[in-house]
């Protein structure tokens, strides 16, 4: 098979970013809540690799924690998402056209209709910005988006003859919602989780840009990128690098999804030849 | 004039083509013959330069004094619609579901620059009213949803002679309709070719279709033209060994031991199902559509007996009302006088003595399961699980020829023939009384429908199975069946000993569908029947 160029890119970019968050447990160049105001702004020099913020903060470190925050609260929202939405879409199907199926998906379409960072700044302004809040509100909206693609994946598949012939054996709806149609809709999960992973850690760098996600001292690229915001003709760099980081993440598991679609998804992979 | 010279054609390095030579003359019917895989079809699109990425060929596909091989897209383009029209098998995917059918016939000659739009509707006017969908009946504003299978099938042969082109090619055209349908589409055809004295090349698997229709017909096995000559000529000589096959095992009839028949099992009395239509306007109420109308028939222990009927008929619902996956509206539906109802309380007992095997070999299995697994699911019937499931599974794939090491293997890896006898095990495994075969060989190639019909029969003897036998074929029915019952727009029509319905059919629709089915005359065959 021809490389997937686009699912290596993806992937050696997300891993990396994986990799620093899992180092930061450990090791981090610096401790990220010692203030050194003395070596404050500091240009990129041996002992801080990319130099240091206004508090003489290692940026190094603090994009290490940053990576850290950031893929904690997208994986965790997009764990509710389809935790809540992949449970609600497959009863959705293996009822369609019932009360039930109306319940769940114009709950769906409600929750849709609301432009999602509004409700997220809602729900952290009510109940207290705090990482825990922003992960709820992220993965709140997560819910409808897994709910739609796995309602609309088990669909297809409960025309096939191989449900029909489950039920001649006997198999309740549920029973069979978990035997076969989820393992042959996990293909489109996977795709569907990687974008909203980085959905999420968009999200994630919005809300706690202005203020609502994880607060200090924990380090947050969005948080950074808010602080930078003063300096940014003086120091652009203390802006430019959490900003980079964002959009490296980001790209790298939009990249990972697309690859990861053209790889799994059959219908992708005739229409390609 | 059109002449193919020792086409040759690999894809992929793989051997599809070889030294096919065909000539196919103006004004005549030629027929292209084969099992799925010959490579048929594929010479039809390298006629029409429509071969997939990876395709290389050699020799030449005169069309005139033209080499259509050495042709660039471009001239191909030109080409295609113009000069060679084409019919594919499906008519539900070959139109497009958002153009009204006036628009799509029109726009082939607006392409080709034949046309101005006006008068394009117009020629789109003529040939749909000559396909047999006269505008006072049919306007030319109606979508392809609103018309049946073999009403759009029309319409696709209207676009393919819109231009009036030399060859027509049809790709399997009737193969997805019902045989009544198939034998107007048939006459349409035969029609076309000899009014605008157009070459057709009939590609198809079905012997009696080109009997019926060509006049030079050419066998293909495995990329090879093995046998070609005037049909008649060729029917009564049958040279090549592989043309002989094709035509005995189209003919099969399993020997059957005349079974003692035991007693009432399965009982069907006045079902009645209806099916909720699509609601009327925003908050109008759901229509109603009784698609079984108070059926009743019985089915005795051992007996085989088949259910026929054109798509549409009701049977396939009365089947699911009949495996209890569907409610019934009205009537009763008994085995061994336990009720069977749909829902999950129905009695597991009652389940697993009925199993069922389904049209399509591949949809039929879950591609994640294994072998064991696909096959031993009906255990679920069991109260308990038997502990020995991997003995009971290699037994039943032993049973229909399929080897216990296959167990561990996927569903994949099988063909269509061997997949639908894994299908047969699995619905033995609960040693049922009752099989129902819902079109279990349709989709099988004719050599593979044999063994599997020989399949049936000796499992029918071996255990003492009932088979309910649905399918719109009447050859097969006849092949396999003892008593048989027609059904038409959701009521019986006719029942009766198989021999004596088909021999003597009472009602006007079995004459119909009899006369409908295509047949190779007697006397053409008298060396095979001697």
């Amino acid at each position: 098979m021809k490389l997937n160029a686009q699912l290596w890119i993806g992937g050696v970019l997300t891993a990396l970013f994986i990799a620093a968050a899992l180092v930061s447990f450990i090791w981090t160049p610096h401790d990220v809540t010692a203030l050194t105001i003395a070596d404050k702004l500091k240009p990129p020099s041996a002992l801080y690799l990319l130099g240091t913020d206004h508090f003489g903060r290692d940026l190094l470190s603090m994009l290490m924690v940053g990576a850290r925050t950031s893929i904690a609260v997208a994986l965790l929202a997009v764990g509710i998402g389809m935790g809540l939405g992949v449970p609600l879409g497959l009863l959705a199907a293996a009822t369609r056209g019932s009360l039930l199926d109306e319940v769940v998906m114009r709950g769906n379409d409600l929750i849709f209709a609301f432009p999602s960072l509004v409700i997220a700044i809602l729900i952290t302004a009510v109940f207290g910005p705090s990482a825990v809040n922003a992960i709820l509100a992220i993965g709140i909206f997560n819910i409808p988006v897994f709910a739609r693609v796995t309602r609309g994946g088990a669909l297809r598949l409960w025309t096939l003859d191989y449900i029909l012939a489950a039920r001649v054996a006997g198999k309740g709806r549920l029973r069979i919602s978990f035997e076969h149609i989820l393992p042959n809709i996990t293909s489109l999960l996977i795709v569907q989780g990687t974008i909203q992973f980085s959905l999420g850690i968009l999200a994630e760098a919005a809300l706690s840009y202005v203020g609502l996600g994880a607060q200090p001292p924990t380090p947050s690229w969005g948080r950074m990128l808010a602080e930078a915001q003063t300096m940014i003709y003086t120091n652009p760099a203390l802006a430019i690098l959490p900003g980079l980081a964002i959009v490296a993440m980001v790209l790298g598991l939009n990249l990972m999804g697309d690859g990861l679609r053209d790889l799994l998804d059959p219908r992708v992979r005739r229409a390609r030849g | 004039m059109i002449r193919l010279e020792n086409l040759t054609l690999d894809i992929h390095g793989q051997a599809i083509l070889r030294d096919v030579s065909l000539d196919i003359e103006p004004g005549k019917v030629t027929g292209l013959v084969g099992e799925s895989g010959s490579g048929k079809s594929m010479t039809a699109l390298a006629m029409m330069g429509l071969l997939p990425h990876g395709a290389s060929t050699t020799g030449h596909a005169w069309l005139d004094e033209g080499d259509v091989l050495a042709k660039s897209e471009r001239e191909m383009c030109d080409l295609r619609g113009n000069r060679v029209g084409m019919i594919f098998q499906e008519p539900m995917t070959a139109l497009n579901p958002v153009k009204p059918i006036g628009e799509q016939v029109a726009e082939t000659l607006v392409i080709h620059g034949r046309a101005t739009r006006r008068e394009a509707i117009e020629i789109a006017r003529a040939r749909l009213a000559r396909v047999g969908l006269p505008e006072e009946r049919f306007a030319l504003s109606r979508y392809p949803h609103e018309l049946s299978g073999g009403q759009r099938q029309r319409v696709c042969i209207a676009m393919a002679v819109a231009l009036n082109p030399e060859l027509l090619i049809a790709d399997e055209p009737t193969t997805a309709l019902d045989v009544t349908t198939q034998a107007q589409i048939l006459d349409l055809l035969k029609g076309l070719v000899a009014e605008e004295g157009m070459s057709l090349l009939l590609i198809t698997h079905d012997l009696a279709v080109v009997a019926g229709l060509a006049n030079h017909v050419a066998v293909m096995q495995a990329g090879r033209i093995v046998e070609q000559g005037p049909t008649e000529a060729l029917f009564r000589t049958m040279a090549h060994p592989y043309t002989r096959k094709l035509f005995s095992a189209s003919h099969h009839k399993p020997d059957r031991a005349k079974q003692a028949q035991g007693a009432p099992l399965l009982t069907v009395e006045n079902a009645v199902r209806d099916y909720p239509t699509a609601r009327r306007g925003l908050f109008g109420r759901p229509g109603s559509f009784r698609a079984v109308k108070g059926v009743s028939f019985t089915l005795h222990r051992g007996e085989s007996l088949g259910l026929v009927g054109e798509s549409g008929c009701g049977k396939s619902t009365l089947t699911r009302a009949i495996l209890g996956l569907d409610a019934l509206q009205g009537g009763a539906i008994r085995l061994q006088g336990q009720d069977i109802h749909s829902g999950p309380r129905l009695a597991s007992a009652i389940r697993r003595r009925m199993q069922v095997v389904f049209q399509d070999p591949y949809g039929s299995f879950n591609p994640r399961w294994r072998v064991e697994r696909l096959v031993a699911e009906p255990f679920h019937l069991m109260d308990q699980r038997p502990h020995d499931i991997a003995n009971r599974v290699a037994s039943a794939l032993d049973d229909v020829g399929i080897e216990p090491a296959a167990m561990s293997r996927y569903i994949h890896e099988f063909s269509g023939g061997q997949r639908q006898r894994i299908a047969i095990a699995r619905a033995l495994i609960t040693g049922p009384d009752i099989i129902i075969l819902d079109e279990a060989v349709s989709a099988l190639d004719v050599s593979i429908r044999a063994q599997i019909l020989d399949l049936l029969a000796r499992l029918r003897a071996e255990h003492g199975l009932s088979y309910l036998f649905i399918s719109h074929d009447l050859s097969v029915v006849r092949a396999i069946t003892d008593r048989v019952l027609v059904m038409r727009s959701g009521e019986i029509v006719e029942r009766g000993e198989t021999a004596q319905v088909f021999a003597a059919p009472t009602h006007a629709y079995t004459r119909e569908l009899i006369a409908a089915t295509p047949t190779i005359p007697a006397d053409w065959q008298g060396d095979l029947h001697a």
